[in-house]
């Protein structure tokens, strides 16, 4: 299967300033979350596979496809909801998304009608003959997202799209993502500060340091590996029951006061533990499924000072 | 689909051509000129002039026509509508072309530079050469309807009603209406793009596009006084503009003396309305980016 995005070396100066540095990698996820720090090149990436930044060097590729040769081609593929607000504030928002929508090719009759469900998908259908200018933050956001979606892209590229937002406009949102994500006509990237938001959504994140990769990681898969590292709280000789743990053939670290981490291999059942701890008269108090959050592999990723691509 | 199914769906339509999708961005402009009726009612306005001046050739031909209104008098005279009477008609009708801009032409890139609305724009199949042709065409049709075309109109309704070969012994006339307009609507058009981009803001726009053309004239005379020279005219697109006006409708030497518009030499005037397009050409690559580009 053909990536949805490719890094061949891309590299994007701003002057003698080297905001991207020969990023290399593959992305092939239905949802991918572009995470980083503030300053960390996430824009600056979204507007260099839009074709606004030039490469100094390298290339990047969208669904096969060079953005410097086949740019206009590609723009006609992608949505964009940018971070700050973008808008003409004396249209109404079916005027508005209709003229986003015929700048991307719809006829006119076709663009009215998206613009009308568009509006409506997004929840803003009540008020879709209101001027743009006159709508709340959160209505913004979702009248950006509304133009993003309208002309049916394979490709949208939200940019903070929870920026601003309430906590049930915050859901709301997040919600059309996962639609949107599920409808499977539409791969989205975002790119956002916000973990949890990332977490909520995506299946693949790249996370940016400094202009590097410091990581692309399927989440999925990770979920998958994890699925056997368990947290344990004991009571009683924790020491003896750490040892028949091992023997059984799990990985164990003790931390102290009966807390212990404990990964299981696929043959190995959880009641074994609790026959162990029978045996060895040690009470489990608290036994969690752990697997690493997107903050821990946010964290982890940061700490790796000059990795520059592969899984982490 | 119909509104009320309301989760997402893949566009399997048709799209529309990619070589002339920019005048999508001309329609809208010309959708947003209009949203205002009083400049709807001014525009319309601005043909009463064509109109008078239409009558006015007819009523010039037509005995008839001046014996059923029993005008006394000699009335318009047939020798008056010539290259003089064209060369007027073009100087009312430019002002009148310029204040329709004045007003609106700003509000075409202001209004959507002013809330960042360009990233969404060029983010799409639009690039930004054809960005500017779009919007420079909504101002170049809006002023052809108000200077050349009417202008053209009366010229070939004037050689019909004249015939005995007078629009081929013209013809240079019809092209000097051609040339003086569209290089009219040439400056006009861009330095109010220009005046836009670089504002945003439509008022502050419209303001820095009156000051572009009345302090030029000012900063111009204020140097031919100080330095006793006639250079200072190359401040001063106005002057520029109708000593090309003046050349391209063949005004005799003594007339064109006595009107003062031989201060400057022809191609001096030709530069001074290349470097003003050229000037708003630069300004509007400066400022019609996607995004700004801090360099370190």
């Amino acid at each position: 299967m053909t990536p949805v995005i490719e890094f061949d070396g891309l590299e994007v100066r701003f002057g003698a300033r080297a905001v991207l540095k020969q990023l290399r990698g593959e992305l092939r996820g239905r949802c991918i979350g572009l995470l980083g720090p503030n300053g960390s090149g996430k824009s600056t990436l979204l507007n260099t596979l839009l074709g606004f930044y030039p490469p100094a060097q390298g290339k990047a590729r969208i669904f096969g496809k060079d953005i410097g040769v086949h740019s206009r081609e590609l723009r006609g593929l992608i949505g964009y909801m940018p971070e700050s607000d973008a808008f003409i504030s004396n249209m109404t928002g079916v005027h508005f998304v209709r003229y986003m929508a015929e700048l991307s090719g719809l006829p006119s009759a076709q663009a009215l009608e998206r613009a009308h469900e568009a509006l409506f998908y997004v929840g803003l259908g009540e008020v879709r003959y209101r001027k743009v200018g006159t709508y709340s933050l959160g209505m913004k956001q979702l009248a950006k997202l509304a133009q993003a979606v309208a002309h049916g892209p394979k490709l949208v590229f939200l940019d903070e799209p929870t920026n601003g937002l309430d906590p049930p406009a915050r859901t709301r949102m997040i919600q059309l993502i996962r639609e949107i994500r599920d409808s499977g006509d539409m791969h989205v990237v975002i790119s956002s500060h916000l973990l949890r938001d990332v977490d909520e959504c995506c299946d693949e994140v790249i996370i940016l340091r400094n202009g590097n990769i410091a990581g692309i990681c399927n989440i999925e898969e990770e979920r998958r590996l994890n699925r056997k590292f368990l947290e344990l709280e004991t009571h009683g000789e924790d020491n003896s029951f750490a040892d028949a743990v091992q023997q059984l053939g799990c990985e164990c670290a003790l931390f102290g006061k009966g807390r212990m981490k404990v990964v299981l291999p696929e043959s190995i059942e959880i009641r074994e533990l609790y026959k162990i701890a029978a045996q060895r008269e040690v009470q489990i108090r608290r036994m969690n499924y752990r697997r690493d959050s997107l903050e821990d592999i946010f964290l982890k990723a940061m700490e790796e000072v000059g990795t520059r691509n592969g899984s982490l | 689909m119909a509104v009320y199914k309301r989760s997402y769906k893949p566009y399997e339509g048709a799209i529309t051509s990619d070589r002339w999708r920019f005048l999508v961005l001309t329609r809208y402009g010309f959708s947003g000129m209009f949203d205002s009726r009083l400049f709807t009612g001014a525009f319309v306005l601005s043909f009463v002039p064509f109109l008078l001046a239409f009558a006015m050739i007819y009523f010039a031909h037509s005995a008839s026509l001046r014996a059923l209104l029993q005008v006394q008098g000699p009335g318009p005279n047939v020798g008056q509508i010539n290259n003089y009477f064209f060369l007027a008609f073009l100087g009312a009708h430019a002002w009148i072309s310029f204040l329709l801009i004045t007003w609106q032409g700003p509000q075409l890139v202001a209004s959507d530079l002013a809330n960042n609305a360009l990233p969404l724009i060029l983010g799409r199949p639009i690039s930004r050469a054809e960005y500017v042709v779009g919007k420079f065409l909504v101002i170049a049709t809006l002023l052809s309807a108000v200077t050349w075309i009417p202008m053209l109109i009366l010229f070939f309704l004037n050689a019909g009603l004249e015939s005995n070969g007078w629009l081929w012994s013209h013809l240079w006339l019809g092209w000097a209406i051609f040339i003086a307009s569209w290089m009219w609507i040439a400056i006009v058009a861009l330095v109010a793009l220009a005046a836009s981009a670089w504002l945003k803001w439509r008022v502050a726009a419209s303001a820095l596009m009156l000051a572009f053309f009345f302090v030029g004239p000012g900063f111009g005379a204020a140097i031919n006084a100080t330095l006793g020279t006639n250079w200072g005219h190359l401040f001063d697109v106005l002057y520029a503009v109708k000593l090309i006006w003046v050349g391209l409708f063949r005004v005799p030497l003594s007339t064109a003396q006595q009107l003062d518009m031989v201060a400057i030499p022809a191609w001096a005037a030709w530069f001074t309305v290349a470097a003003t397009c050229g000037l708003s050409l630069l300004l509007l690559n400066r400022r019609l980016k996607a995004r700004e580009v801090v360099r370190g």
